[in-house]
């Protein structure tokens, strides 16, 4: 099964700061260590491997952590730690699909295609069938900040499904339109899916996740909860959200703020160590800081680079120094 | 030092992206005018026009350095169109895209070499502009006007880190971008465009001082190649001193453009 792997993550983290105010903000930036700042962590170490011509859904609780998974999938932000193998081309779909207000309809279909990285005969070959899809008629040469909700998701699903990806992301975004175009992406959907394409589908729609998908991944509080068959996930699923319907106000609100704890208190070290502990061996430890680190970038500035930010400005004094004065930098060194 | 490498990675790969959407942009801008990408060329012409008029016929009739002021004149301000325009357009390039490569994969780092390269047009009819007129005042091409691809690269390597850095910062602060206007017509001033400040007779250490400015380097530097006045090595320590430049905002705007790349939309 190894050769046909579309997704494959392993450990994925992501932490965000929480910032009270605009100004912590912009003094995280200057300072180069930030302690007294509250720590979120989104995700805390995900896994799961996703085969080629599969629709995996993506259920659970706002803020569970799905929007943060199917973005990093995507590429649009990168996770804190974790391994993340992509086997192909993705593209997202999202509510509000990034569409440029001012431009008509027509413009934003070549920027778009154009920032996806199409050249312009590639899109002058689906420009048609782009602007079939998306069924807005005369629509199409108006600017977009006319258009209804529905009618934006639409010509953001069109643009999307014609880029020709091979991992296809849709995070909430079949919600706004209407019943006739929600079948005409179910039929897309299912052709890609039949052409060997991966799906994720991020939905609150239980109908809408057991008609589409194989698998669903049940994301709860930053972790998988559950991975598996759709009918067995979801039930699992509605019966944790009517457990929690019939709990009491109070219980409610001290059970979320429990779990909400566990994401603040997260300790990414102490993952590491426990995951360098799982893999065992001698090389556990170089293995686990590949799977942690290899492939992302530090947040923080490398001390190489520190110093060379230190070193540079003084070189620069220096010179600044001698050519005021008017001396030459070779008599310097004589 | 990495991350400039990834920031230079992202742009190398990417240039075909750059070069399309700078190509369309230029045409969605000028398209409801009647003149065009016209606009492009005649809105520096009109400026240099003015400009003549004030700096040329009331105060440096003698011309400058053994050359017209005209001749004088066109090379340097044809670099500083370039510099300004690409530095205020970069600037604001994500802040202004940030919606819309948001919600899509989309290298946003090449966002600043976007406003840059559709610059470049303009740049290059204003040079030509310039060769034209210094070949119709009998200055003609000598081994000194090779210099011109050395800071040609100077150039769009100076506007494009600074871009990458000014365009993090605006996103992060929206008064960024306003100081940077200020500062930006303050330095029309400073870096020779159309006064050659270092013949005013100010002290020499002033005059020297002057040359710390990078805009300068880069301005006189075009002059230096077109007026066959010298060459880059000639003045060393400023040309170290302008590469240290390079490389600290290089370090410092990748750094801060990866760190907060992520998080952009939270800014805005």
């Amino acid at each position: 099964m190894d050769g046909n792997i579309k997704v494959s993550v392993s450990h994925l983290t992501k932490q965000y700061d929480l910032y009270k105010q605009k100004s912590d903000k912009i003094k995280a930036f200057f300072t180069l260590n930030k302690k007294n700042i509250p720590q979120f962590w989104a995700l805390r170490g995900v896994s799961f491997d996703v085969y080629s011509g599969e629709a995996i859904g993506l259920i659970g609780v706002n803020g569970s952590g799905k929007s943060t998974v199917s973005n990093i999938i995507a590429g649009i932000i990168p996770p804190t730690t974790g391994k993340l193998a992509i086997n192909g081309e993705t593209t997202i779909i999202a509510i509000g699909a990034g569409l440029k207000n001012q431009l008509t309809g027509l413009e934003n279909i070549r920027l778009k295609s154009l920032m996806t990285g199409m050249t312009n005969e590639e899109i002058d070959s689906i420009i048609d069938s782009v602007i079939e899809f998306s069924d807005l008629g005369d629509f199409i040469n108006q600017p977009v900040k006319n258009y209804s909700s529905g009618m934006k998701s639409r010509l953001g699903f069109a643009i999307a499904v014609h880029s020709k990806p091979d991992i296809l992301i849709i995070d909430e975004a079949l919600s706004v339109g209407d019943e006739t175009f929600y079948q005409k992406c179910v039929d897309k959907i299912l052709s890609y899916k039949a052409e060997g394409k991966t799906i994720f589908f991020v939905s609150h729609s239980i109908s809408q996740i057991k008609m589409l998908c194989d698998r669903v991944i049940w994301m709860h509080n930053g972790e998988i909860k559950e991975f598996g068959p759709a009918e067995k996930v979801v039930e699992g699923y509605q019966k944790h959200t009517k457990w929690f319907k019939e709990l009491g106000k109070k219980e409610q609100k001290s059970y979320l703020n429990s779990q909400k704890n566990l994401q603040k208190e997260f300790k990414i070290d102490s993952y590491y160590q426990s995951v360098t502990k799982e893999l065992g061996g001698p090389a556990a430890e170089t293995e686990a800081y590949d799977i942690f680190y290899k492939e992302n970038i530090p947040e923080k500035m490398s001390s190489a680079s520190k110093v060379l930010l230190f070193l540079i400005p003084l070189l620069m004094l220096f010179l600044a120094y001698l050519i005021v004065t008017g001396e030459r930098l070779l008599h310097v060194f004589r | 030092m990495k991350k400039v490498f990834i920031i230079l990675k992202d742009l190398f790969a990417h240039f075909g992206i750059v070069f399309r959407i700078s190509k369309y942009e230029d045409r969605a801008t000028y398209q409801s005018h009647y003149l065009g990408v016209l606009w492009q060329i005649l809105n520096p012409l009109i400026q240099i026009g003015i400009y003549y008029v004030v700096f040329g016929l009331a105060t440096n009739r003698g011309g400058i350095g053994g050359v017209s002021y005209m001749a004088w004149m066109l090379p340097g301000i044809s670099v500083w169109f370039c510099i300004n325009n690409s530095t205020l357009g970069s600037s604001n390039s994500i802040h202004q895209k940030i919606g819309m490569v948001s919600k899509m994969k989309f290298p946003v780092s090449i966002l600043p070499a976007v406003s840059i390269m559709s610059q470049m047009t303009t740049f290059a009819v204003m040079m030509g502009i310039s060769i034209v007129w210094l070949l119709v005042s009998e200055i003609y091409p000598t081994f000194y006007w090779l210099q011109f691809i050395y800071y040609f690269i100077c150039l769009v390597v100076l506007l494009y880190f600074c871009g990458i850095l000014n365009a993090t910062l605006t996103v992060l602060v929206r008064d960024y971008h306003i100081a940077l206007q200020s500062l930006m017509r303050i330095l029309f001033y400073f870096s020779g465009a159309v006064w050659n400040i270092t013949g005013q007779g100010f002290p020499p250490f002033v005059n020297r001082a002057m040359m710390l400015n990078p805009f300068l380097y880069i301005i006189e530097g075009f002059r230096d190649a077109l007026l066959s006045r010298g060459y880059f090595f000639e003045k060393g320590s400023v040309t170290l001193f302008f590469w240290l430049f390079v490389l600290f905002v290089a370090i410092l705007g990748s750094h801060l453009h990866l760190k907060f790349r992520s998080k952009f939309v939270d800014f805005v």
